[in-house]
């Protein structure tokens, strides 16, 4: 939506008011991201060369990238390590969909079990996943198990608020609807309240996930041989700035790119959105 | 629906929570006390509760009291979270509202915005090492975004009859900006700003897990070295508690300010 | 005509922490098989707790509502209903929507997408099978609103203000075409309305109801011939001797 400047000396015609037009704004409009980002590089080199702090020059980072790419860290090659974080969120993730969804939906459904989980939930729900780290690895080690449940308590806690959510809040005239139909409560809950409630439970995924995708990355800064958060530690233990800020970049870009399969993801879930997604 | 609604006190209704919170507590105790998990990974609810009236004025034993902790990390994660939201709503409110602003700011923002608070603790330990500085600048770091977003997203959603109404009156772009954009994005700037205290008190721990000799996440790290859980477990606790009345707080002051709108 | 529906003295109040509200006070009705029956009334009459007491969706205080001299108990496919607000299923489409009664009933799937294509005919929408409510027109989702309760085979059907939010054009459109829908078996129907003129256009009989608390305050017959005319004199008489009992909620 384009706001352009009013002259406030223009009276409205009468028949309908017709704004400046926009072409002359047009084109430079256009060419201020590529200024932009031009200007952002070499702001970045300047404040490199000139070690404010000390900053790796644009091209220190590519071929630092290029070094790990072809090379190994820690005894690994690059992609190991890509690998090794993606499957620690997935794993910990699949766990949490197929016990948090149905938890939080059966909470959101009957008020009973409403009842008997809430309180727990309520005392466990405001500690970050992340301050679960030390007793984790007091109880399981350093090994896969401690990354994989701190991933899984991210994950958890989103998708059974928000499919609580969800279902608690579905909309009761098509419950009503279904009912002036014959449905019985079991049929209400699987043909009704559930597709209803999908799009507040995918959003309760997609938090999961991207939160998820958090604590793995700390996890595996405080406790990990391997791993994208492995990756930037180790750049700071052994100084190098460069492998820092590469290691950064990598795991923004997969942030991105799960950001982007779920947006994806939705469409091909909650098909029906179309228009309310604008 | 209709609602008979006879005088149900408290218990009748709650019974169920009530149950299953005893019996929570009750196993808790068991699995303890009866030795099938160690003391020294697990503290009973008795323990911790003991520890934690300890610890409310003891320095021992890894060097503050429960209070100095809390209030390091208090003070960190508030200069942090405010500096963010300073900075970050009026960024993304001229953002959404003047396009060369978000021509100029978007591209690198962009770049940086899928790179998780969190990543950014070793870079600033590696310039600023592990004091308040580099951990106020992670939590800074957190709270920015989620505030930038949600005040772009807030002023873009203006109802566009608004600022034809002001248009029509002659007021000029600016005031416009001043008089119907900015608080008509009033709740997604909340919105933003309750996202950015519970991303900025997560990021603060973390950090303080992995670099800090006082404040909260210190405490549990230091609960597991000395293998001492029930540390662990009031530290938890803390953080929990402590989190939820900050967001609690922020929630009845949007109430509060919302009184006028529908 | 034998009479199918019979609601004795239904009472309804809800109690809240702030008081007790009579919506509903000494209700009696009675519908007659093939009827075309109008209830009108002002806006906050309760004549759609009413509608819903009879569908079963609600219960009343006290009271009670009789189907061919059977008490009712819940909703039922035997009192199909078509809702104020559109009711369809976002994520189905059209003719699954329409099928859902059946489907839910366990009709096999071949009959139900026989029946289900027949109403989709019958209603207008050839060609829409596959569409999504979002996709539609207000007009059109009331349309599969219909279709959807004529496909569980209802008794009687109950219609809340069903062209309540449609735009002027549109409503008189919609007035027509449930007349030649209801005209093909004539199908009991109870529909209710704030608008005078639907009122005398579509119904046998319109039943006046009383602002809150709710009661029925009179009865008229409109013998007319069906398609009515709007500006015919007949017409204007009866929506005046009507107008002038009507209140207007304050």
């Amino acid at each position: 939506m384009a706001l352009n400047k009013v002259d406030i000396n223009v009276q409205p015609k009468e028949e309908g008011y017709v704004p400046k037009s926009k072409k002359k704004t047009f084109s430079y409009i256009q060419v201020l991201p590529v200024v932009s980002f031009a200007l952002a590089l070499g702001i970045w080199w300047v404040i490199a060369e000139l070690e404010l702090i000390r900053l790796p020059t644009p091209a220190e980072v590519i071929m630092q990238l290029y070094v790990m790419a072809t090379g190994t860290v820690a005894g690994q090659p690059l992609h190991f390590h890509v690998y090794m974080s993606l499957q620690r969120v997935l794993i910990a993730f699949v766990i949490a969909l197929a016990v948090g969804i149905p938890l939080g939906t059966m909470m959101g459904w009957n008020r009973r079990i409403e009842k008997i989980f809430n309180p727990i939930f309520e005392i466990f729900r405001p500690i970050p996943p992340i301050a679960w780290v030390p007793l984790a690895i007091l109880w399981m080690g350093i090994g896969e198990a401690p990354k994989i449940f701190i991933v899984w308590v991210g994950c958890f806690v989103p998708m059974v608020v928000n499919s609580f959510t969800g279902m608690r809040y579905a909309d009761k005239l098509l419950m009503d609807a279904s009912r002036t139909l014959g449905a019985t409560r079991s049929q209400q809950f699987f043909n009704v309240a559930l597709p209803a409630a999908l799009p507040s439970i995918f959003a309760g995924v997609q938090n999961g996930l991207s939160l998820g995708w958090m604590c793995v990355l700390a996890a595996e800064m405080i406790a990990a041989r391997e791993g994208a958060g492995f990756l930037i530690l180790q750049g700071m233990y052994v100084r190098n700035e460069a492998m820092i800020v590469s290691g950064m970049l990598i795991i923004g870009l997969l942030g991105f790119l799960i950001a982007i399969f779920l947006r994806y993801m939705e469409k091909v879930i909650t098909p029906w959105r179309k228009e309310e997604l604008v | 629906m209709n609602n008979v609604k006879l005088k149900n006190n408290f218990f009748t209704e709650n019974y169920l929570s009530i149950l299953s919170l005893s019996f929570f507590f009750l196993f808790w105790y068991y699995l303890v006390a009866s030795g099938i998990v160690s003391d020294r990974i697990l503290a009973d609810p008795i323990t911790t509760i003991q520890t934690f009236i300890f610890k409310l004025t003891n320095t021992s034993p890894e060097g503050a009291t429960l209070f100095q902790h809390l209030r390091t990390s208090l003070i960190l994660a508030l200069t942090g979270f405010s500096l963010g939201a300073v900075i970050g709503v009026p960024l993304g409110l001229l953002m959404g509202w003047y396009k060369p602003v978000d021509a100029l700011v978007r591209p690198l923002f962009d770049v940086l915005r899928p790179i998780p608070p969190i990543a950014w603790i070793p870079i600033s330990i590696f310039w600023f090492g592990i004091g308040m500085f580099s951990k106020s600048f992670i939590i800074f770091v957190s709270a920015f975004v989620p505030c930038v977003i949600n005040s772009y997203t807030g002023i873009r959603l203006t109802n566009p009859t608004l600022i034809r109404v002001a248009e029509v009156y002659g007021a000029s772009y600016r005031e416009t900006f001043f008089r119907v954009g900015v608080p008509s994005a009033v709740p997604m700037i909340f919105t933003g700003l309750k996202l950015a205290l519970s991303t900025a008190w997560m990021t603060l721990v973390a950090a303080e897990l992995l670099a800090a000799n006082e404040g909260l996440g210190y405490m549990i790290q230091m609960g597991r070295r000395l293998a001492r859980p029930d540390i662990i477990i009031v530290g938890m606790l803390t953080i929990g508690a402590v989190g939820a009345l900050i967001a609690s707080g922020l929630q009845s002051f949007d109430s509060k300010l919302s009184k006028w709108r529908s | 005509m034998k009479e199918i529906i019979k609601c004795e003295n239904l009472c309804k109040t809800f109690f809240t922490e702030d008081g007790e509200e009579e919506v509903l006070r000494n209700i009696n009705l009675s519908v007659k098989e093939n009827e075309f029956l109008v209830i009108l009334g002002p806006g906050q009459c309760g004549k759609t707790i009413l509608l819903n007491i009879i569908a079963g969706l609600e219960t009343a205080t006290s009271g009670r509502v009789l189907l061919e001299g059977e008490e009712v108990k819940g909703p039922s496919p035997e009192r199909g209903m078509v809702f104020q607000r559109i009711a369809l299923m976002p994520w189905k489409t059209v003719i699954d929507n329409i099928e859902l009664g059946p489907r839910l009933r366990g009709v096999p799937k071949k009959t139900r997408r026989k029946e289900a294509l027949e109403l989709i005919n019958m209603v207008g929408l050839n060609g829409f099978e596959k569409a999504y409510p979002h996709e539609l027109s207000g007009g059109m989702k009331q349309r599969v609103g219909i279709a959807r309760a004529y496909a569980s085979n209802p008794k009687i059907l109950l219609m809340d203000e069903p062209f309540g939010h449609l735009d002027a054009q549109t409503r008189y459109y919609m007035e027509e075409e449930i007349l030649r829908i209801w005209e093909q078996d004539k199908r009991t129907v109870i529909f209710v309305t704030n608008n005078i003129e639907e009122a005398v256009y579509l119904g046998d009989r319109v039943l006046i109801m009383s602002k809150l608390p709710g009661t029925i305050k009179d009865e008229h017959q409109i013998p007319m011939e069906r398609p009515r005319d709007y500006t015919d004199q007949a017409f204007l008489e009866y929506r005046q001797e009507i107008s002038e009992q009507t209140e207007l909620a304050l």
